[in-house]
């Protein structure tokens, strides 16, 4: 039978393939065919893996078996710096535009162990660097909603895929928003867990401190099972922890949560009205579903912006030093090896990728290093600090997810610090290690187009289940 | 105020080359970040500058072969740009003969 894929959840398809409705293989090709459609638009997926319905008959044999679980069958999207055996792998990079991985990144066999069917890998930010969906050496991504605004970034292709039911799930990778930002833009769900709660093996690594890996879905129902199906300790990432912090007790759910509010941060300059209005009037419906809001002072958050352009281009410059042209990916030939590197990483990389390479050089030189990079490093545990003491009196924080709505293609290319004001809101929860999420909150109007914008919660450290919870509930208030 | 011969120290520190017409360009982009990111010096930390590790502790494994060998040469070599094959250097192991991945001139 035809599946219509536009409606259709993680959850949802789960119970359809079970009750036979439609076997793994009719889903995947519905997926398919409606992916590759709405591609021609937005450039969501640089590639479509060949292999799904191979993989999707491998999924309809575990059904047949019994040995389901929640994501067999349940056609997924890979963000394109995330290896897949086998797979052109290239992080939306001319340096890579012919690397193969080698391997499986642990997500990606955990994906493939629970019989999930990986239908393509999808555009992004050159090593996931921007806000926007424009460095992807492979074209701009395209928002759905509006195919003259940006998806947002770098996860632009995952929240495309997702938002237009070109998969019913997605990875991403998250360093500063990466996750969060293109979600609200697409109006999905997008959630960054804790630092250490999903392994990083077979993540190309952008700035190691800040990455982490996460889902996008339709729901938040769905963002659970896909970060449940993700999560947990590898010995492959020594960064991960081990199981027990991972998997939490259920005892400790609370009904009714304290909303921490930080109006100051929220309310200062160059955020459009529309969405500060969006934000109250949500929190208001949640006050009215039974949960407390609590006006909270965290004076140094407008500091992990600055912090985090000092440590991620920092981090960056050294992480990628790999891409020499010797082993793999684009190649300059020269006479003397050095020169190799020179011309390699000069052709190959973008302009994006040049500047922050050469802006975490320059925090990292002597002269430097302790104005900036250990100046920062020491603002980074002031802020830890007090986030940490706020969530003794909060269960979570909010913020909204983004300043605006998605932008217009190419409005703010040309002035970077411009771009990089774009992660004021979703920064912290990378400076601190903490989870994220961003979910629908409502649209707003733009030149005759409702844009979807988002909400986002932090909560502290391996509480994202007080996420999941506080998400549901906006899903509630918010239809 | 970066200039172009700051620009062009970075490029040599970072092994990237950087085009004349884009030096300008990248002084002046990275001289606003730096000015955007120079708030943090506002912000008081403590005397210890020393930045403290928290909570974090290392992690060690055994210093043994997780792949056996050769398992993933061949792919790891299909990916290499320039390579060539040799023989087995003396004592050296069945799966170490044949490819190489081969660089330019050093010195």
């Amino acid at each position: 039978m035809a599946v219509d894929v536009t409606k259709l959840t993680i959850a949802e398809a789960g119970r359809g393939l079970r009750s036979k409705k439609y076997s793994a293989k009719e889903l995947t090709e519905a997926v398919l065919f409606h992916a590759k459609k709405k591609n021609a638009t937005t450039n969501a997926f640089a590639e479509f893996f060949d292999d799904a319905i191979a993989e999707a008959e491998r999924a309809d044999n575990m059904l047949r078996e019994g040995k389901e679980t929640a994501l067999t069958g349940i056609p997924i999207a890979i963000k394109d710096n995330m290896l897949v055996r086998g797979k052109l792998s290239t992080s939306g990079s001319k340096i890579l535009s012919n690397h193969r991985a080698v391997y499986d990144g642990t997500v990606i066999k955990k994906l493939k162990a629970a019989g999930a069917v990986l239908v393509g890998r999808t555009n992004m930010d050159e090593f996931a660097m921007g806000s926007s969906s424009e460095t992807c050496a492979w074209g701009s991504v395209k928002n759905p909603a509006d195919p003259t605004r940006v998806p947002g970034g770098s996860s632009g292709g995952s929240a495309a895929a997702v938002a237009m039911s070109g998969a019913l799930g997605a990875l991403g990778s998250d360093t500063g928003g990466s996750i969060r930002q293109p979600a609200a833009f697409c109006g999905v769900v997008g959630m960054k867990p804790t630092y250490g709660a999903v392994s990083r093996y077979g993540l190309m690594a952008m700035a190691s401190s800040l990455d982490q890996i996460g889902p996008f879905a339709k729901t938040v129902d769905d963002a659970e099972i896909l970060y449940h199906a993700i999560a947990g300790h590898d010995p492959f990432d020594s960064t991960t922890f081990p199981e027990e912090y991972v998997r939490k007790k259920e005892n400790d759910k609370k009904e009714k949560l304290v909303i921490g509010v930080p109006e100051s941060f929220v309310s200062m300059e160059g955020i459009d009205n529309d969405v500060r209005e969006n934000f109250h009037a949500t929190l208001k419906k949640l006050a009215e579903a039974g949960h407390s809001l609590r006006t909270i002072e965290l004076l140094s958050l407008p500091y992990a912006l600055p912090v985090y352009y000092v440590l991620m281009p920092a981090e960056v410059s050294a992480n990628l030093a790999r891409y020499d042209g010797i082993r793999y990916g684009y190649a300059k030939d020269a006479e003397r090896l050095a020169d190799v590197y020179r011309e390699s990483r000069g052709e190959g990389f973008g302009k994006e990728v040049r500047r922050r390479i050469l802006l975490g050089t320059y925090v990292l030189s002597a002269g430097y290093y302790d104005a900036y990079y250990n100046k920062a490093v020491a603002v980074r545990s002031v802020i830890i600090d007090e986030l940490k003491s706020a969530f003794r009196e909060v269960d979570v924080i909010a913020t909204p997810t983004t300043t605006s709505p998605a932008f217009r293609l190419g409005e703010r290319s040309a002035d970077p610090l411009k771009m990089y004001l774009e992660d004021i809101f979703t920064v912290p929860a990378n400076i601190a290690g903490i989870p994220g999420i961003s979910v629908p909150s409502g649209t707003v109007l733009r030149d005759g187009t409702r844009l979807p914008i988002g909400l986002q919660f932090m909560a502290a450290q391996f509480e994202e289940d007080k996420l999941f919870a506080i998400g549901k509930e906006v899903e509630q208030v918010c239809p | 105020m970066l200039k172009k011969e700051d620009i062009e120290h970075l490029s040599t520190l970072a092994r990237i080359a950087i085009s004349e017409e884009e030096k300008a360009e990248l002084a002046a982009q990275i001289d606003t970040v730096l000015e955007y990111v120079s708030a943090i010096s506002k912000v008081t930390t403590p005397a210890k500058d020393i930045p403290s590790a928290g909570d974090l502790h290392n992690v060690l494994r055994d210093d043994d072969n997780v792949y056996a060998g050769g398992e993933y040469t061949e792919a790891i070599l299909t990916n290499a740009p320039r390579k060539e094959d040799l023989p087995a250097p003396r004592g050296a192991t069945a799966w170490q003969a044949g490819g190489y991945i081969k660089v330019g001139q050093i010195m």
